[in-house]
Order: structure tokens, then sequence, then C-alpha cells
């Protein structure tokens, strides 16, 4: 009788383990309300996270700091403790997978990052469907990890997305108590308590509100938006593209302005400057 | 009547009858010779490692720090301390009641408790067993969450779950020898 209970519970783990190993992990398109069916979340391919990180040096020049009607700076927060994390500089990123104007955020900050290092498990999918603007094509942090050897950058996704209609989300990962600090104390100061998205630079420099119109993305599909990333005429590539000029001088303003090959590029100091940080 | 045939409750109105009231209780206080010493010490190591371990867990929570703890692939113990699933209710932290849980094992298997006799010692075997129990069936569950809902798995509480599959092993496998050695005398 003992030696049965202890093979069934070796059994109960071993049929879980065998379920998520022969394709329980899948999280492929949810559940429908009248024809409209929650986004798939799928890998992304690595092709696309290459272009996203390989947009050429001409492209970011040619964009260099767009018109403040099609991207908002974001904003330099001097004197204020600085946010790192085992040594090095840190940039926290919260937002949520409903959010169109995440999803749009998200483009730049990809793009971004990849300057300064690597982005691993990145997934595909849109914004929430029933939301307006619906069905923006974007990632998700939720599995993605981000290696740097100049700085940290830790993604939240604080909120899923919509699983069968608009405010059918819940909460996806938890923050820190430091991570809640810094969202309601930054986000409340620039008065708009704890929104979406919110990319904290080391305390120094923060996007608070969306930089750029998601619906600039609407209709195009993750591989025809990255395919833009090489026309700097294009409001899609300037949008991402002059978004992530201004991140990128954000980071470059906590890192020592490391590596000197990204921070040193025209279009990185006239984002610094356009933003206000000292040179 | 042997003293291993003697009825174990109530052992005090045998030995009244008697009139050894007083050797009686002292001898009831001790299982037989089938109990192993090192069961107790066992299940005592197991659970100071699991409070341990909890302990640790429920510091982090309540810090608001993250473990130390690898964040490669499907390991990520940052991702499964802070998801949803990291508390019952949304309020109550389940690194908390495993250390309540760890804390409840600790006391029951100290090892002089191991080896009581008597109506405590059955009832302090029973009490084992319900706790690994409802212990194990915690470990399925919050197993399926980290694989299913989470997608990541945390060193750190796969470390309780192990020691509490190992406790539910060590308090099952010994439970029916456990239950019909009480009240004989110490080996």
């Amino acid at each position: 009788m003992a030696f049965a209970a202890i093979v069934v519970v070796v059994l109960v783990v071993a049929v879980l383990v065998v379920v998520k190993v022969t394709g329980g992990s899948g999280s492929g398109s949810g559940t429908c309300l009248n024809g409209v069916c929650a986004p798939p979340v799928t890998p992304a391919p690595a092709s696309l996270v290459s272009e996203l990180a390989s947009v050429p040096a001409s492209v970011e020049q040619a964009v260099g700091v767009p018109s403040s009607s099609l991207v908002v700076a974001p904003t330099y927060v001097p004197g204020q403790q600085p946010l790192t994390s085992g040594g090095k500089p840190e940039a926290l990123f919260i937002g949520a997978e409903f959010c169109p104007y995440c999803a749009a955020e998200r483009w730049a900050m990809i793009v971004a990052f990849s300057r300064f290092g690597t982005f691993s498990g990145l997934d595909e999918t849109t914004s929430s469907p029933w939301d307006d603007p619906s069905a923006i094509p974007t990632f998700t942090f939720h599995y993605a990890t981000y290696s740097s050897s100049v700085v940290d950058f830790t993604m939240v996704e604080y909120e899923s997305n919509d699983t069968h209609g608009l405010g059918t989300r819940h909460q996806l990962q938890r923050l820190t108590t430091q991570q809640n600090d810094l969202w309601s104390t930054y986000d409340s100061k620039f008065g708009e308590p704890e929104g979406f998205p919110f990319l904290d630079m080391g305390n120094k420099v923060i996007v608070y509100s969306p930089s750029y119109n998601p619906e600039v993305l609407s209709g195009y599909t993750q591989q025809a938006i990255a395919a833009q990333l090489t026309n700097p005429k294009s409001a899609i590539t300037q949008s991402i593209v002059g978004t992530a000029n201004y991140i990128t001088a954000g980071i470059c303003s906590i890192t020592g302005q490391q590596p000197g090959s990204v921070c040193s590029a025209s279009a990185v100091t006239a984002a610094a400057k356009a933003i206000g940080i000292p040179s | 009547m042997t003293d291993i045939d003697r009825p174990a409750s109530p052992p005090v109105e045998v030995a009244d009858e008697d009139g050894y009231q007083e050797a009686w209780e002292e001898e009831a206080e001790w299982r037989g010779p089938g109990i192993r010493r090192w069961w107790g010490w066992a299940a005592f190591v197991l659970s100071v490692a699991g409070f341990g371990d909890s302990l640790y867990l429920t510091v982090e929570h309540f810090t608001g720090s993250v473990p130390i703890c690898a964040a490669t692939g499907i390991i990520d113990c940052t991702k499964v301390t802070t998801s949803p699933q990291s508390e019952v209710f949304g309020i109550f932290p389940v690194s908390l009641l495993g250390l309540l849980f760890f804390t409840g094992m600790l006391a029951v298997n100290l090892p002089p408790l191991w080896r009581r006799g008597g109506e405590l010692g059955r009832w302090l075997s029973w009490a084992r067993l319900a706790m690994v129990v409802v212990g194990i069936g915690m470990v399925i569950y919050l197993i399926s969450a980290e694989l299913f809902s989470i997608k990541a798995i945390c060193l750190w509480c796969t470390g309780v779950h192990i020691v509490t599959f190992l406790l539910f092993v060590l308090v099952v496998a010994t439970f029916p020898t456990m239950v019909s050695s009480v009240g004989v005398e110490p080996d």
C-alpha cells in the first residue's frame, strides 16, 4: 500500500513532465468572441530578431531625431539614486501584453537594446484585438532574457493579453517592492499613476507615456514591419528607429557612453541633446 | 498477557489494575525494536532543510528581492517567485505556506518524538501522514503550475519539492510499522 502510494506520486509527476516535453509548451491562439480571437504567442523567428538587431547605421543616422509630432522624447530626471543591478546600470520596463502602446514601444526597445546586447526567447504576438487601437503586431518579453556586458535590462509584463474580450486580462508577472516603488514614484511624478509603458533607464531617463502612435503599425505583419526598417523615409522606420535613438541615448547616459561605437553615433548624440542630457 | 499484547489504550488503566502504573507509563512512552533510530533523524534533517529553503524564499518574497538563481532557458527563479501563482488568493505567499508546513514538520519530526509510543505516538504518526499527503498534493499542484502556467522552473522551489517528496516516501513507507508498534519497551 505504501509502495503503491509512492509509485502513484512518481507517475503523476512523470506524466506532467512528459506532457510538457511532448507538446504542452505551446500557447497557441486563445478563445474567440464574436469572431475575434485572442492572439497566438509563437517564438519570434531568429531572422526577424536579427533584422531588428541590425538596422543599418545609415538608417539610424538618416532618421536621427524625428519631429516631435511623430515621436515624443523621453524625460531626463537628474539627481536621482542610480538604478543598478549586479554592478551594472539597470533599465526597467513595465508593460502589459494587451497594451497597444507597449506593443509599439517594444519594437524600439528591441532595436535600441540590441545595440548593447542580445535578446533570446522573444515571442511574437499582437496587442489586444478588443482594445483601441487593436491588434498591434509586437513581441512579448514574458519569456525573454537579455544579456549585455554594459547594462542590465529587466523586463516585466505586468498583465497578460485579453483572453476573451476587452478587459479579460490577468496579472502575469509580479513586481518586486523596488520595481513597484519606482513605477509609482516616477509615473506619479509626471501626473500619470502607474501607466503603461514604463521604461526607467537607471533612474536617469524615463519613458512614462507612449513614444509614438501605435496605429502606424496597424495591419502589418512583424516581417513586413522589419522589412520597412531599411527605408528611412517610412513612417514606421521613423517612429521605431527615432524612438530607438532616444532610448539608445538614455542607455548611453547610464553606461558611461559605452560602447563608444554606439554612443558616439551622431544620431545618438543628437537624441541625447534633444532629451537634455548633459554631455 | 505480554507487554506487546497489552492494549495500547488506555495503558494507564491496565497499569492501574496491576499496580504498576508508574512503570507502565514510562514503558508506554516508547516504541519497539521495529522502529529504526535513523528514521527520526532522517525526517528531522529533511525538515530542517525544507525549513531553511522555505525561510529563504519567504524572506526574499517579503523583502522584494529575487533569489540567487540562474536564469537560463526554463530555469528562472524570479519568474516563478514573482508569478501570480506565488501567492494564494493574491495575498498569501506560497513560500510562507511552505514555511508553516516545515515548521509543523520540524515539530512532529523531532527525533525523540519518532520513538514516542502510546496514544501520542499513534497521533503523531497520523499527523505526519496527513501532513505529507497534503504536502505532496501541493507539490504536484506547484509543479504543474511551473510547467504549464508559469513555464519556468525555480531551483529553490524544486529543492523544497524534493525534500517534501523524500519526507513523503519516508513517512508513508514507515507508517505501517509506526502504527503497529506502540507501547513496547525501548530496544
